[in-house]
């Protein structure tokens, strides 16, 4: 189980991905709602936030291989989140989840 | 679920609004609690379909929206004056209470609420999963980063060269809430809801002084005001409250009346008990700094230690309890109460601190004239001449536009701050968008002119 460690902070228009704690993460806009969402394809651990996202379907295509994930999966695993306004304050767990893309 | 039709709302708020308790005054001091003027005549220009957004709480609809609901609110809970009832009291008492107002301001409420709350519902929102524990992790991280910093009101009154008239306004924001103090609570206590029901009972009975009127908390806060020379009869000041302390109050009329909301109460009501000990110590603390030991801050000082009780008591004996009988389900709408209130008042404080600004700028233009103020607006032409008689009020409002504000002749008093300013024949004022202000004609006759102004 990854370590809670705090809460961090971002504004919503950030998008991602970004790192908080050694995780590197991304929002993801779906059926107007924000969420917070590793950023980390099951498959290779392929960078989500640079996939494409099917509205019709529900998917999101990883760029690396093009596996197509389900998003209404994903946002069920999605990381806690409050969005008031421009901000999000997510819950911060310390680990990594693949390589990073800097 | 559409409840009415836009022009069915325009009528009703047009009938509610031109009963005798909500006409414009005949004085800028209300001669009773009942005297809640609405401006009546501003509603044939109000949007009265679109929701607000969250960027238009200080406008002249949301004055107007937050003053009615308040009204409808308060309709429901008794109000009397110290003094004996006269016979025009005894008619104005009839008038607010009376069955067919109630009845329109009761058809009113849930149309109101969803222009007026509808908001927080796009602006606030919880994803993930969350559980019992990390929601008590976030609460208490949350208020603890929060009693780190210092509370940016009283930091800038104390930054003013009149940092007592900027307290005295504070206060009397406040006040909408302070002079009915946990009535909401006490709406929230009724029906029949388990052994959290007793453990909310006995919050309440500290807000209620245990049945000691000296000790009631609102009594103490009439109390800070009667030190302070400011008047202190319940919406004494109903003409200086800004629509965001308005929703400050309203919203927790909104949770408590509407029963589907309850678990957004609970989180509602721990920010607001775990958010007072830390502001009320700096509060008292500046009270006493600016007016000397003359100040009574009782109500400040039994904050800081009952709500220090009230907070422990709110997250350990409903909250927690609450999660562990109904399970995970509710725990996005806890969180929901905790962070929409929350973010109304990071609402309400930027709105008050422009309404600072603006009070103290007014010092600046009054000594040296509208020039410095007018450098950052462009003049339209756009004039609207007006001449009023003596005595005549301009009830407190708001312009979405910047305006430049001219005497021509005659004299007049500007209603901003607690102290009205006077101006005479020759003088302007800039009022910026947003910003609350009225006027009362004090010579036989006042011509002013008000010139629609544009940002650069």
């Amino acid at each position: 189980m990854k370590e809670h460690i705090g809460f961090g902070e971002v504004e919503r228009s950030m998008r991602g991905p970004f790192y908080s704690a050694g995780m590197r993460l991304f929002i993801a806009f779906y059926r107007e709602r924000y969420y917070v969402l590793e950023d980390s394809c099951k498959h290779r651990s392929g960078p989500l936030s640079l996939g494409t996202i099917d509205m019709e379907k529900g998917t999101i295509t990883c760029p690396w291989h093009e596996l197509k994930s389900c998003v209404k999966s994903l946002v069920k695993s999605a990381i806690p989140s409050i969005r008031m306004g421009e901000r999000i304050e997510f819950k911060v767990t310390k680990g990594t989840n693949g390589a990073s893309l800097s | 679920m559409k409840c009415f039709e836009s022009n069915e709302i325009a009528k009703l708020m047009h009938a509610y609004a031109s009963a005798e308790p909500f006409r414009k005054p005949e004085k800028t001091n209300p001669a009773h609690p009942w005297e809640r003027p609405l401006r009546g005549n501003d509603l044939s220009g109000l949007d009265l379909e679109s929701p607000l957004a969250a960027g238009e709480l200080a406008t002249n609809r949301s004055l107007f929206f937050q003053r009615m609901l308040l009204n409808v609110y308060e309709q429901s809970m008794l109000y009397l004056p110290r003094a004996k009832l006269g016979e025009a009291e005894m008619q104005a008492f009839q008038a607010f209470y009376d069955a067919i107002l109630v009845g329109f301001g009761e058809q009113l409420r849930v149309p109101l609420e969803n222009l007026t709350f509808s908001f927080l519902d796009r602006e606030v929102e919880v994803t993930g999963k969350w559980d019992g524990p990390l929601l008590e992790k976030y609460f208490l991280d949350v208020i603890a980063e929060q009693n780190t910093k210092p509370i940016p009101t009283i930091e800038r009154a104390l930054e003013s060269r009149s940092p007592g008239r900027l307290f005295k306004y504070l206060l009397v924001q406040e006040a909408a809430d302070h002079f009915s103090e946990a009535s909401p609570m006490a709406r929230a206590l009724l029906g029949n809801f388990g052994p959290i029901q007793s453990e909310l009972l006995k919050i309440f009975i500290d807000e209620y002084g245990y049945g000691v009127h000296a000790k009631k908390h609102s009594t103490l806060f009439e109390a800070c005001l009667s030190s302070l020379e400011v008047k202190n009869g319940v919406h004494d000041h109903f003409i200086h409250y800004m629509p965001s302390s308005l929703a400050l109050t309203n919203y927790f009329h909104y949770l408590t009346i509407n029963k589907r909301l309850w678990f957004r109460y609970l989180g509602a009501l721990f920010y607001t008990e775990a958010s007072i000990p830390h502001y009320h110590k700096l509060m008292s603390a500046a009270l006493k700094r600016v007016f000397g030991d003359g100040v009574d801050t009782a109500y400040f000082d039994e904050h800081v230690h009952i709500d220090g009780h009230h907070s422990r008591m709110v997250l350990k004996d409903l909250i927690l309890p609450t999660i562990t009988t109904h399970g995970p389900n509710i725990i996005p709408e806890i969180l929901l109460g905790f962070s929409q209130f929350r973010f109304l008042q990071e609402i309400a404080d930027t709105d008050l601190l422009a309404q600072f600004d603006f009070i103290d700028e007014l010092d600046v233009q009054m000594a040296c004239g509208p020039e410095n103020a007018l450098a950052v607006y462009s003049r339209t032409g756009e004039i609207a001449t007006f001449v009023e008689p003596k005595g005549e009020i301009s009830y407190s409002h708001i312009h979405d536009d910047a305006e430049l504000f001219t005497v021509e002749s005659g004299t007049l008093d500007l209603i901003v701050g607690l102290e009205p300013i006077g101006m005479e024949a020759g003088q302007a004022v800039v009022f910026p968008p947003g910003r609350l202000h009225g006027t009362i004609v004090t010579s036989d006759s006042c011509t002013y002119r008000v010139e629609r102004l544009e940002a650069k």
